[in-house]
């Protein structure tokens, strides 16, 4: 190799160490998650209102000031909708998150024709504290849903009108601002959760 | 310690309401381990039923019914993951291999009790019929719990 080519090699070789460590100083370290998808930046949500049994005007607003785990789920849903609840509730314990930075754990059911705001209330208080039970009207659930990137479907189980709902597993993360955070897709694990909350909020 | 007393009741009663073999040589009973019956949720008269079952038999066990007098009806279901989306489907009978076990447990297969005869709760035991390919009827009772009672 030429003394000239041997420079020229070395003024690039200059630039692109240069250029890399210019952009790495201008992003902010990436958080590496256990279980979880961070959104960065986080992204914001489209307006709604939906209801729960203390709030019948239940909107965006009501997201902000607090962080909010969000999971689509069913009253009458007997095995994987209390499953998850369950396990949301214990990886926000295992969190060990000062209690105004705990989040509130929210059930947005996507069978709003059976659910009312009562029904999942009750439902919901069952597995502690700072749970919300969410429904709605059906099509504001589903632009909601859709907005949240979960998908859901009726399907009819008999010729006795018996349904069950089929559903995303996804669980949400929303920030104080009420904009997506972070995304947990199944199979949930509560300890990967739990260190992801602690990583992303503590 | 809890967990193994428990297991081995569950496992001495399902023998003896298969009418205990004393013939070793031919075991015919499948043993259940694990079960227990998620207490249902406030306003709801539906719930599921955990447990594992073993067949330690040289044959193929086919559960064919599940019922209980508990119950209006129970049925055999399976929740499955297709394309990150949660199905929960009813299974005809459920079948064990030899040497094998199944396991029903939560976000996988399961019992699903529908319509409580009366209300239960933490504590209650449920009573369940598996009926087997070979003819026999299995009682178990299942104990009643808010939670997994064999999660640490």
């Amino acid at each position: 190799m030429s003394r000239s080519a041997f420079t020229t090699l070395l003024i690039i070789s200059a630039f692109a160490i240069g250029i890399a460590f210019g952009l790495s100083r201008q992003q902010p370290a990436a958080i590496a998650l256990e279980a979880g998808t961070l959104l960065e930046p986080a992204r914001n949500l489209q307006p709604f209102t939906l209801a729960t049994a203390a709030d019948a005007n239940f909107t965006n607003a009501d997201l902000q000031g607090r962080w909010t785990l969000v999971f689509f789920g069913f009253a009458n849903c007997p095995d994987i909708c209390p499953t998850t609840l369950q396990l949301l509730a214990a990886a926000r314990a295992q969190a060990e998150l000062p209690d105004a930075l705990a989040p509130t754990i929210a059930l947005i059911s996507v069978d709003p024709e059976r659910d009312d705001a009562q029904t999942l209330a009750r439902y919901v208080d069952y597995f502690g504290d700072n749970l919300l039970g969410v429904t709605g009207a059906p099509d504001m659930i589903e632009q909601v849903a859709t907005d949240f990137g979960v998908v859901y479907q009726r399907v009819e189980t008999g010729t006795d009108g018996q349904y069950t709902m089929d559903h995303s597993g996804s669980v949400l993360l929303i920030n104080p601002d009420g904009q997506l955070r972070a995304v947990f897709s199944p199979p949930l694990s509560r300890t990967a959760i739990a260190a992801d909350l602690a990583h992303i909020i503590g | 310690m809890f967990r193994h007393w428990l297991g081995c009741l569950i496992v001495v009663s399902s023998i003896v309401a298969a009418g205990c073999q004393r013939d070793a040589s031919n075991v015919t009973a499948l043993g259940m381990q694990d079960a227990w019956v998620r207490a249902p949720l406030p306003g709801r008269t539906m719930t599921a039923g955990y447990v594992s079952i073993a067949n330690a038999t040289q044959n193929e066990r086919v559960i064919t019914g599940v019922s209980s007098a508990q119950f209006a009806r129970v049925e055999l279901h399976e929740t499955t993951m297709v394309d990150n989306t949660m199905q929960m489907r009813q299974l005809t009978q459920l079948t064990i291999p030899a040497g094998a076990t199944a396991a029903l447990a939560p976000g996988g297969m399961h019992l699903m009790l529908i319509d409580a005869r009366s209300a239960l709760e933490d504590g209650d035991s449920v009573t369940v019929t598996f009926t087997v390919s070979d003819g026999s009827q299995i009682d178990l009772m299942m104990p009643v719990s808010k939670d997994n009672p064999y999660e640490r």
